[in-house]
């Protein structure tokens, strides 16, 4: 059905598809990395392979659906993840796929990121924080506290990630349910509020910073960026932080390797010397550029971030265990109870 | 199963019956393997899978009563925004082809850049124009004292309609401009006036083309996330799509299969509607080319509707691309447009990324290889459904439709479930995007080609074969001369749609097989919308420069622009 005349013109697409799975395909042992988010996991790439050469695949953006979907074909085919929040190291922990593995790093951590005997390492400090826009409120009606955000003013302005669509999101709302002892006020007031949801929790910044809402709860790593990129390009970003005077939420990012039997003592080898990279003074660095928290002492934080601030720890086990109750909850609470 | 089905074929077959056959076969088993095979795969999920039958997924999706909330407010955005895309693209449509309308090639151009724009980009634009603090709500509120709330169902139904509604237009325009103007001369001779003409003669006679577009618009708007998200969510609106959505994220996977099954099966109601209506009558239009129609002469309303349509186009396809240029000139993001704040550097950023020029080449590559085959494969199908009595072929083309139901997530899940294990380990390869493309998009391709089969007179190839003509040559001279054109949007289109996609490639790239969209969707949240607007801008850009060398090489204008 084709004429002759347009044989070369497949022929050549054919070529391309090939060169495109041969870079794909090429490479012994290497392994398979998913890791966000993507500047850092380039930055994080590129300088470990310096040193060990190009050992590394690595996936980013999103990849907690993609390994769930791996998981329910039966074979997950990252070696190492990094990034994202507790509930998928949890789920996949509980399913008996991580590897336990105690880095020698481990003894330079700040005692608050060191956990034992655990599948899985805390690899960055991250914290929700509010954030608002400043060309819009003004340095005398800031809000301090998260009630500042149910503050009738705000009215249909106020952003939050959906814990429906993402799961940093859901932690949060959990958090904040878990502090108010177990109570659902803090959600029912921002319902009263009109709340407007964000399908991350990364994305409240965007948001905010669109003038669409004018303060919300977010991530903070996602402000940071935003701040230092316009820092670098001489403007100043709409952007403010606030560290909650009632406690910024714990949202810690860990790092785990992924239990694969048929793996080479090599590849795992490769695995543990990458994760121990992530978690050194070096990789600590790097990830302190993109705006996360190092978890070890000798290591300064970013600028911007603040040095004594309250926190929350969300009991993840508790998220993890009543998933289901608490969406539940939430939604009746948000389409009126 | 290939002989099996040869055979059942070869048995109906009253001519010729070895490359008919064969060509057929194909079809029928890529789409089994391809199509029905993951999905099988996504129901089975939906129902336990591996462990043991169960039904309670679907109980408990029943049980909540936020689903039937999400259905409803699903069913009511896809249906208006059918029924506002069908008003728009059936009257841009005749008014375009029909009327002596100035400007058709710049409408034409304007169209094809509305659909150019991936809604997940368009919308940061609807959002900076419509928004709470959108520049043009700001303006309407301080001259009238009144505001436009976006974030709400209806600003969903808007949107989409706006990105839909090229679709029904191409489907309109190729069937209005292959309709024989005889008919219409000889009903207007014998007295009928315009307005009947066009309701009793026109409108009928495109109709097939006008519900098979419509049909595709609805099901793929009920499955699109992008648009419900950035506009319902702020209002805490749920459509089904963002319930899916919801599910997976809390790596519900069969919640996500059984909700989707659901989507499916109201997706499937549309189609067999649209199939019932069509069943009703036999619209054959076309016995051949043979002459321009005479155009209708709009007369005084020639100016206000070329005002109100230069308006229109204006406001849909240039202002949201505007404000997405100006956002990629910002130095960052939510910065008010003052000289000050405005910078080339976020076009040079993304030129330093080393994941761009690969990215770009392989949405390139995928899109053009999904295109090709997808127009293949559905040319097939729309052969097999309209022109043969091979049993089951209503059922070929509902498969080769389901997949337009699924959302992406979970079409890609059914992509992993289906490739990740030998014998046809497709999954982290390039393959397997394209194979996903492929599954995507060929119900644009068939239902843009089905439309245009039916519209011919089997008559037309059969004369050539009852002359002696063997089935390929027949093919050659009669039915591909007529299908061309459909056949060309249809890749068009599947290569527009593989471009802008994104929650595939998300999920099924890794390292090298990086996509466009993979690319969009992981810089909007780690590096800024500035850098995400400004690589927007080039995709549209080598978009509309490779459109322009495409219909400059091929002498003749693509029907699609």
């Amino acid at each position: 059905m084709l004429k002759v005349k347009r044989m070369p013109v497949v022929v050549l697409m054919g070529l391309l598809v090939l060169t495109a799975g041969t870079q794909a395909a090429a490479g012994p042992e290497k392994i398979t990395v998913y890791m966000s988010p993507i500047p850092l996991a380039q930055e994080l790439e590129a300088t470990f392979e310096v040193e060990h050469g190009d050992v590394l695949t690595v996936v980013s953006g999103a990849w907690c659906r993609r390994v769930r979907a791996e998981m329910e074909a039966g074979d997950i085919k990252a070696d190492v993840l990094h990034g994202a929040d507790f509930s998928i190291y949890l789920m996949l922990r509980d399913a008996g796929q991580l590897l336990p593995y105690s880095s020698p790093e481990l003894g330079a951590f700040l005692p608050e990121f060191r956990m034992e005997a655990e599948q899985f390492t805390l690899a960055n400090g991250r914290y929700a924080v509010i954030m608002y826009n400043k060309r819009l409120i003004s340095d005398e009606d800031a809000p301090s506290t998260r009630d500042d955000l149910l503050d009738p003013r705000w009215k249909g302005r106020v952003v939050i990630g959906d814990p429906l669509l993402c799961s940093a999101a859901f932690a949060i709302a959990s958090s904040l349910v878990q502090f108010d002892g177990f109570d659902w006020k803090f959600v029912r007031g921002l319902r009263d509020n009109e709340v407007m949801l964000a399908d991350t929790a990364a994305k409240v910044a965007e948001v905010v910073a669109s003038g669409e809402a004018l303060l919300g709860i977010g991530v903070l790593d996602a402000p940071l960026r935003m701040i230092k990129n316009a820092q670098k390009q001489g403007v100043e970003s709409p952007l403010a932080i606030v560290w909650p005077e009632d406690g910024a939420t714990a949202m810690p990012r860990p790092v785990a390797i992924v239990q694969d039997v048929n793996r080479s003592e090599e590849s795992t080898a490769v695995a543990k010397e990458f994760v121990d990279f992530i978690l050194s003074a070096q990789g600590q660095k790097i990830a302190a550029k993109y705006g996360f928290i190092p978890v070890r002492a000798d290591v300064p934080t970013p600028p911007g971030v603040s040095t004594e601030f309250k926190t929350i720890t969300p009991d993840w086990e508790w998220i993890n265990q009543y998933d289901q109750a608490l969406r539940d909850k939430w939604e009746s609470v948000i389409y009126g109870e | 199963m290939v002989s099996n089905w040869n055979g059942i074929m070869i048995a109906a077959e009253r001519r010729r019956p070895e490359p008919r056959a064969i060509a057929m076969g194909v079809a029928i088993v890529a789409l089994l393997l391809f199509v029905a095979y993951p999905l099988l795969l996504l129901l089975l999920d939906s129902f336990g899978a591996h462990e043991g039958f169960t039904v309670a997924n679907y109980l408990k999706a029943f049980a909540n009563r936020q689903n039937y909330v999400a259905l409803a407010n699903s069913l009511y955005t896809s249906a208006g925004a059918t029924l506002f895309a069908v008003l728009i693209g059936v009257g841009m449509a005749w008014l375009i082809t029909r009327t002596d309308i100035p400007f058709k090639r710049g409408f034409r151009g304007l169209i094809f850049l509305t659909f150019l724009t991936p809604p997940y980009i368009g919308t940061i634009g609807w959002v900076q124009l419509f928004g709470r603090a959108g520049y043009i709500n700001t303006m309407l509120t301080q001259v009238l004292g009144l505001s436009i709330e976006l974030y709400s169902l209806e600003g969903i139904i808007a949107v989409m309609a706006v990105y839909f509604y090229p679709l029904i237009f191409w489907a309109t325009a190729n069937a209005l401009e292959r309709t024989d103007p005889t008919l219409e001369d000889a009903a207007a001779s014998s007295g009928g006036t315009r307005w009947r003409v066009l309701t009793t003669i026109t409108l009928p006679l495109v109709l097939p083309s006008i519900l098979s577009a419509a049909a595709l618009v609805f099901i793929h708007t009920i499955s699109c996330f992008a648009v419900a998200a950035a506009l319902g969510l702020p209002a805490r609106h749920y459509v089904l799509a963002t319930r899916i959505y919801a599910a997976l994220s809390h790596y519900d996977v069969q919640m996500a299969c059984a909700l989707s099954v659901i989507l499916v099966f109201f997706s499937s109601g549309a189609f067999l509607l649209q199939k019932a209506i069509l069943g009703r009558g036999r619209y054959i239009t076309t016995t051949s080319r043979s002459r321009k129609p005479e155009l209708v002469k709009l007369g005084r309303w020639r100016k206000p509707v070329t005002v109100a349509l230069l308006g229109f186009t204006f406001f849909t396809a240039i202002l949201p691309l505007l404000t997405i240029v100006s956002t990629s000139l910002l130095k960052a993001w939510g910065l008010p447009l003052t000289s000050q704040n405005l910078t080339l550097g976020n076009y040079l950023a993304i030129f330093q990324n080393r994941l761009i020029g690969g990215a770009l080449r392989n949405s390139l590559v995928f899109a053009t290889f999904a295109a090709g085959a997808a127009t293949l494969l559905s040319s097939l199908v729309a052969y097999i459904s309209a022109r043969t009595k091979l049993a089951g072929r209503g059922f070929l083309d509902l498969l080769a439709t389901f997949p337009l139901a699924i959302p992406g997530p979970v079409l890609a899940t059914a992509m992993i479930l289906a490739w990740i294990k030998p014998p046809l380990a497709l999954y982290n390869t390039p393959w397997i995007i394209i194979v996903a493309y492929i599954v995507a998009f060929t119900p644009f391709a068939l239902r843009n080609l089905s439309g245009s089969l039916r519209a011919f007179d089997p008559a037309l190839e059969e004369a050539a074969w009852a002359s002696g003509a063997s089935w390929l040559r027949g093919l050659r001279d009669i039915l591909l001369p007529l299908l061309r054109p459909g056949m060309l949007t249809s890749f068009v289109l599947v290569f527009l749609m593989g471009l802008r996609e994104i929650p595939l490639s998300l999920m099924l790239h890794t390292q090298g097989t990086e996509t466009v969209g993979v690319v969009l969707f992981s810089f909007r949240e780690t590096i800024g919308v500035e850098t995400v607007s400004a690589l927007a801008v080039v995709v549209i850009l080598i978009t509309v420069g490779g459109h322009l060398i495409v219909a400059k090489l091929g002498g003749r204008r693509i029907e699609v622009g």
